[in-house]
């Protein structure tokens, strides 16, 4: 199985002819960090830039055709109606820019009528049923049923704006004050997991990742070549 | 920031560079790897896989930004892309992001999942085009019917109707399971939103956590988020990458930083009961 995968992936030579040219467009583009802005390190810009928008460009085209053009085609006349309203938004550059408020107006009430429903349904109820359902049964363990329940109190009531109802958790003298204290004690907790998780995991990767795929990865090839 | 630390002058900024980057070249010279422990919600991502009899239809919807992505971490889709093929599941690839379709077709290739697993395009797997239009496009393909009428060809150019996997997968009611994938955050509600809840499809996750937490044992089943749980699951499914050996490289990176700030804690304390000068960051 392992032959028939080394057979899979030999490279062609319009391959290896790619991938040295890339090879040498990318120590072109690195050369910036240590020779400055050159022809070189420019060349390698401008192509990266320059791939980057031409496949963009197709795909988007190709994403046109299959959902677009080619039901048109198809005899789905009625599909006019939006390509026409999403053409609209070119409009901009130019003297009739108001009507690009139309396609920027669909595209709003469409959206929030696709997202109101499920969000409700999947972000408030579910998560209400979920948070009751735990504390009913005590799952996954008691300690941590209980202690999500009481976060979840805490934190809605530091999100009360109302000055009728709220004076009671957001004032110093409020009788529920300390409610509203803990509820922000358990975001802050929330949000320095989040920050120290993701920061200290991004910081961390990007070393190791730079290492494997631009110095192990190249080096084990060349050594393959060879 | 100083370019000497307080607590031991002698350990300048580019010293601690030059022994952080000695320790990540460690493992490349000579590799080991440090015991990884699989956390719950890989084991949980793995197990909805497992539990798929063969002949069962994955959606698999991804909007990881661009191709570097795939190219970071091309070992973990590997390790991913012969787990699914060894249980014989079905794949529908649709991807949210012009990279994605690029990723698919070129991981397919690289795994040769045709050779190896038997797989048939077609009829074991399809490759779907990117779709502009995020939320409202992934609601479009989650109507009844909604793979044929929300597409009108695969990524290759075949008209919908004449693939066979359409002949039996005509919208999600047909499917059992879907993974999303994601690096832009709000792309996972999106599609656990349109079609997770709409259709009540348990589904896995790639991607940060705490973007879909919030469905997690809801609609959402088995997270793997970034390095440490593709290691996790490159080490369960028993298919070593690159990402193990990445998070030996940075086991050892974390290893110099807590020393470093136990260190630093350790002066701080002793300094400050000696009665000492009290630091800036008092």
């Amino acid at each position: 199985m392992l032959d028939d995968l080394e057979e899979a992936r030999k490279v062609t030579p319009i391959e290896l002819i790619i991938t040295w040219f890339s090879v040498a467009i990318s120590i072109g583009h690195f050369t910036l960090m240590w020779l400055g802005d050159t022809y070189f390190s420019s060349f390698g810009e401008r192509w990266y830039v320059g791939a980057t928008v031409a496949y963009s460009f197709f795909v988007v085209f190709q994403s046109l055709k299959a959902n677009c053009f080619d039901f048109i085609a198809a005899g789905k006349w009625w599909l006019i109606i939006p390509l026409i309203l999403g053409l609209l938004s070119f409009t901009r550059l130019t003297k009739y820019r108001w009507a690009a408020r139309y396609p920027v107006a669909a595209l709003s009430g469409i959206g929030l009528g696709v997202f109101f429903g499920f969000n409700i349904r999947g972000s408030i109820l579910a998560i209400i049923t979920a948070t009751a359902n735990e504390l009913v049964t005590l799952q996954p363990d008691p300690f941590s049923a209980i202690i999500s329940f009481i976060a979840v109190v805490c934190v809605i009531t530091y999100y009360l704006y109302s000055e009728k109802y709220a004076t009671i958790f957001h004032s110093q003298t409020g009788k529920l004050y300390y409610v509203m204290r803990l509820g922000r004690l358990f975001m802050m907790a929330s949000f320095g997991y989040l920050l120290g998780y993701v920061s200290v995991a991004f910081g961390l990767e990007i070393l190791t990742t730079f290492f494997v795929v631009v110095i192990k990865r190249p080096i084990l090839e060349l050594l393959a070549l060879l | 920031m100083a370019e000497q630390w307080e607590a031991f002058p002698v350990i300048t900024r580019k010293k601690w560079l030059i022994a952080t980057v000695i320790l990540c070249a460690i493992p490349l010279v000579y590799p080991f790897v440090l015991p990884i422990p699989v956390s719950g919600r890989t084991q949980a991502f793995y197990d909805q896989l497992a539990a798929l009899p063969p002949g069962s239809v994955l959606l698999w919807g991804d909007s990881a930004a661009d191709v570097s992505t795939y190219v970071n971490a091309r070992e973990f889709w590997w390790s991913l892309w012969d787990t699914i093929c060894m249980k014989e599941i079905k794949v529908i690839f649709t991807p949210w992001n012009a990279g994605g379709v690029l990723c698919a077709e070129q991981a397919t290739a690289e795994r040769d999942i045709e050779g190896r697993f038997g797989y048939e395009y077609g009829i074991d797997y399809v490759i779907m085009p990117y779709l502009t239009g995020q939320e409202m496009a992934m609601a479009s393909i989650a109507g009844v019917d909604g793979f044929l009428t929300g597409y009108s060809t695969d990524n290759r150019g075949n008209p919908v109707g004449t693939l066979p996997i359409f002949q039996e997968v005509r919208d999600l009611s047909d499917v059992d399971l879907i993974l999303i994938q994601y690096s832009a955050t709000e792309y996972g509600p999106m599609m656990i939103r349109q079609w997770c809840i709409k259709w009540d499809i348990p589904s896995i996750v790639i991607g940060q956590f705490y973007a879909v937490g919030e469905f997690y044992g809801t609609y959402v089943f088995g997270n793997i988020d970034k390095m440490l749980a593709m290691a996790e699951f490159e080490y369960l499914v028993g298919i070593p990458g690159e990402e193990i050996l990445k998070m030996t490289m940075r086991d050892l990176q974390s290893l110099l930083l807590l020393a470093m700030l136990f260190v630093g804690f350790g002066w701080y304390s002793v300094r400050r009961s000696r009665g000492g000068e009290e630091s800036d960051t008092d």
